[in-house]
């Protein structure tokens, strides 16, 4: 039987978006996966799953590529925590440019702690810290992309800090 | 009011900026032409965006597993009642469009194709705009339809289609699976302007199918670990075009 599909989708668009929205997508899964292969199985299954998204706006909409954007955000950074829980530790982390919002630091820190813990703290914690700590988005930008409040995201930061708190001590005793 | 000195941008706001494609407004301008961090960044998005896939769907190779084939379609002439009239891989080239069928239940709502899953789209073009068939939309005289195939392991790729009104599968096509899955293949199919549906399956096998495993095939849409079958049933609206 054959499956049931997207609806119809204009190349267009279709084209429209990829060109647009591949480099964003990939950088961000790279910045966590450290794989461009895994960063490459991400990006698909999330233009994959962008296709799926019946709500997504017309491409000449209002402010659509920001929420393009932000769906594409939450989408490869729950994607990309699959897929950092279904392989080994990382060995080194890929050397990709950070924008200045990015404290350094802080993301040394939070990328250690994601390998160290992403089998024992929720989802909900390494999103928030994916996006605040290695995408350096401020609290407001992740509680838009995660459609959640900032007070949760705050908690959220909270809580994966406590977590994260042994691998601060290894990196700077 | 921000400053371009008080501005921290973050990959999000960078994102936007870059795929918006759009002038930066003036603060962040003068940010960027002062933070290294930020304008590597950016930098790091224009690399990524020149390496990207040159096809449009862009299946990563890990996803797909390439064959050795090549392009030795064997191409029939197919007559009324079904009229598909078939042209060659030029013509093909103009016909662009794509969608996924999945090859297996959804394991979720929201996953289009499972890793290691064999893939076929129908393309559908209609004057000067290509559009993916959705499994339902009616096709119209002169429609001009077209085919890519990730066949995920499986070697040959076969396309028949029913001649009616005796139900007979009419292979139009067999060769080996493309070594790019994002290619179409090199057939393309003219819908007529007979009344009634059309049926097109397309076959993906380890070893050409005999006609009496066509048959079957396109009959039952059977998939087992020698054969996969997608199959198009596609209603044909008469109206004006």
């Amino acid at each position: 039987m054959v499956s049931r599909m997207m609806s119809p989708v204009d190349v267009s668009e279709f084209e429209q978006t990829y060109v647009r929205f591949f480099a964003p997508v990939r950088a961000k899964c790279l910045r966590i996966l450290a794989s461009a292969q895994a960063a490459d199985d991400v990006v698909q299954e999330v233009f994959l799953r962008f296709w799926q998204w019946p709500e997504r706006p017309p491409v000449d909409a209002p402010h659509s590529t920001r929420i393009r954007l932000a769906w594409l955000y939450k989408t490869s950074t729950r994607l990309s925590i699959d897929a950092l829980r279904a392989r080994g530790v990382r060995e080194s982390f890929a050397e990709c440019p950070l924008p200045c919002a990015v404290d350094l630091g802080p993301a040394l820190v939070a990328r250690k702690a994601i390998d160290s813990l992403r089998k024992s703290v929720s989802d909900d914690e390494l999103e928030a810290a994916i996006l605040c700590r290695i995408d350096g988005l401020s609290q407001p930008e992740a509680a838009r992309v995660l459609g959640i409040s900032e007070r949760t995201v705050r908690r959220l930061l909270s809580r994966f800090d406590e977590a994260a708190c042994e691998v601060r001590k290894e990196i700077a005793p | 009011m921000i400053q371009a000195d008080d501005l921290r941008c973050s990959t999000l706001m960078l994102d936007v900026h870059w795929a918006s494609r759009a002038a930066p407004d003036e603060v962040l301008a003068r940010h960027l032409s002062s933070c290294e961090r930020c304008a590597s960044y950016l930098a790091h998005l224009d690399a990524i965006a020149a390496a990207r896939p040159a096809n449009v769907l862009a299946l990563p190779p890990a996803r797909l597993k390439p064959s050795e084939g090549g392009r030795a379609w064997r191409e029939r002439e197919v007559r009324r009642p079904w009229a598909w009239a078939l042209a060659g891989a030029l013509v093909l080239a103009g016909a662009v469009g794509l969608v996924l069928l999945k090859s297996r239940e959804r394991a979720s709502e929201v996953y289009v194709a499972s890793k290691g899953s064999p893939a076929v789209q129908l393309i559908v073009r209609r004057g000067d705009r290509s559009t993916i068939w959705d499994g339902h939309a009616p096709v119209r005289p002169r429609d001009v339809l077209a085919l890519r195939a990730a066949c995920e392991g499986f070697e040959r790729v076969s396309v028949a289609a029913v001649r009616s009104p005796d139900g007979v599968w009419e292979r139009l096509a067999d060769a080996k699976c493309l070594s790019n899955p994002s290619d179409p293949l090199p057939l393309t199919l003219v819908v007529d302007d007979q009344p009634g549906g059309e049926h097109l399956a397309v076959v993906l096998s380890r070893t050409s199918p005999d006609e009496a495993t066509l048959q079957a095939a396109a009959r039952r849409t059977l998939r087992n670990g020698a054969l996969w079958t997608v199959r198009f049933d596609l209603p044909k609206a008469m109206g004006a075009r």
